[in-house]
């Protein structure tokens, strides 16, 4: 699960994406990164509230992963920096390639990308909804909602739903990791 | 503004907007100063603004364009225009290129069916399309491009990607 959820920042909508590091590339020979490369059938860039929306057909390709949606919504701090929030709706399939060359794959009609400083603390949450479901080689996940706290490196699901693949057969667990949220 | 700041694509966007804004309200009035009404059309025309002191030979912004015409309503027809927006080292910072574009003096747009392209000098971000709609008014400036969108994020090198 490690594996997968770190490529859903790469699903940073691309925008985010330049200033990730290739963690393939050997050290003492910098490449050129491939470029990402975002296609939709149209954008919106408001200059005020400074958000730029890509709608229809919206495709982000990036060596590592990519992501398909109808809208993609990104959004920068008056302060610049980081993303106060990337936001990628409707259909949104994630397919990323993990360190072993496997494809993992986030779904979900709805995935959030949130940043904030407070003080000192910065904290990253990626959060899907809409049927969410992550499948890995090993397993899927699935829940109403499914959340990582990228700061503190934790994976939260109400009424979750994990299947195992073991070597043939599926093995389901329920419930077992319920957020105390989630009983409210 | 702090450097990692700059090298978020979006606020680097965000100012390659601003800056292309600023730029089409610098040919208008270019070409309302070269063009006389009387005539309503200029060819091959430039323009260029310089750095303030000590840079004041340096080009800040330079816009080019093969024709453009005066047409009713305070609006101007600008053909092959490009606009570039240099840094006091010389070093190109942003390039717009829109083989045609309708720009309304009154209403502040600019607007063609056409294609546009945006690009930082240092190849780090470009974005094209094709037809676009320009809202420069100060209130809710806004840009959309409204088909075939393909926006390009590269990461150079590190050794590149210093200015």
């Amino acid at each position: 699960m490690k594996i997968l959820w770190p490529t859903l920042v790469l699903a940073g909508f691309g925008v985010a994406l330049g200033a990730q590091t290739n963690p393939t590339a050997p050290a003492a020979k910098p490449a050129e990164r491939p470029p990402t490369q975002i296609t939709s059938d149209s954008v919106d860039f408001d200059l005020k509230t400074r958000t730029a929306v890509y709608r229809g057909h919206v495709r982000v390709a990036d060596p590592t992963m990519s992501l398909s949606c109808e809208i993609l919504t990104a959004k920068v701090p008056e302060s610049g920096g980081s993303f106060d929030s990337i936001i990628a709706e409707q259909n949104v399939v994630i397919d990323a390639i993990d360190g072993k060359g496997q494809t993992n794959r986030a779904m979900g009609d709805r995935v959030i990308y949130t940043h904030k400083v407070e003080g000192s603390v910065t904290n990253e949450v990626i959060e899907l909804t809409g049927n969410p479901r992550l499948e890995a080689p090993q397993g899927a996940l699935t829940g109403d909602t499914i959340v990582w706290d990228k700061a503190n490196n934790r994976v939260r699901a109400t009424n979750q739903k994990m299947i195992f693949n073991t070597g043939g057969t599926n093995q389901f667990l329920t419930g077992f990791e319920k957020p105390a949220d989630a009983k409210k | 503004m702090p450097r990692e700041t700059m090298r978020n694509p979006l606020v680097k966007l965000s100012l390659v907007l601003w800056v292309f804004a600023s730029m089409l309200a610098c040919v208008w009035l270019a070409v309302r100063a070269q063009a006389q009404p009387s005539i309503g059309t200029v060819t091959d025309f430039s323009t260029a603004e310089y750095f303030d002191p000590p840079h004041e030979n340096q080009v800040k912004l330079l816009i080019t364009g093969a024709e453009a015409q005066l047409q009713s309503g305070g609006r101007y027809l600008v053909r092959k225009l490009k606009l570039e927006t240099f840094r006091e080292t010389g070093q190109r910072e942003i390039t717009v290129e829109a083989p045609e574009c309708l720009f309304d003096s009154t209403r502040r747009l600019a607007s063609s069916a056409g294609h546009l392209q945006v690009e930082t000098g240092d190849g780090r971000f470009r974005v094209e399309g094709e037809g676009f709609l320009c809202d420069l008014r100060s209130d809710q400036p806004n840009l959309t491009i409204s088909n075939r969108v393909r926006t390009v994020i590269r990461k150079l090198p590190p050794t590149q990607s210093k200015p």
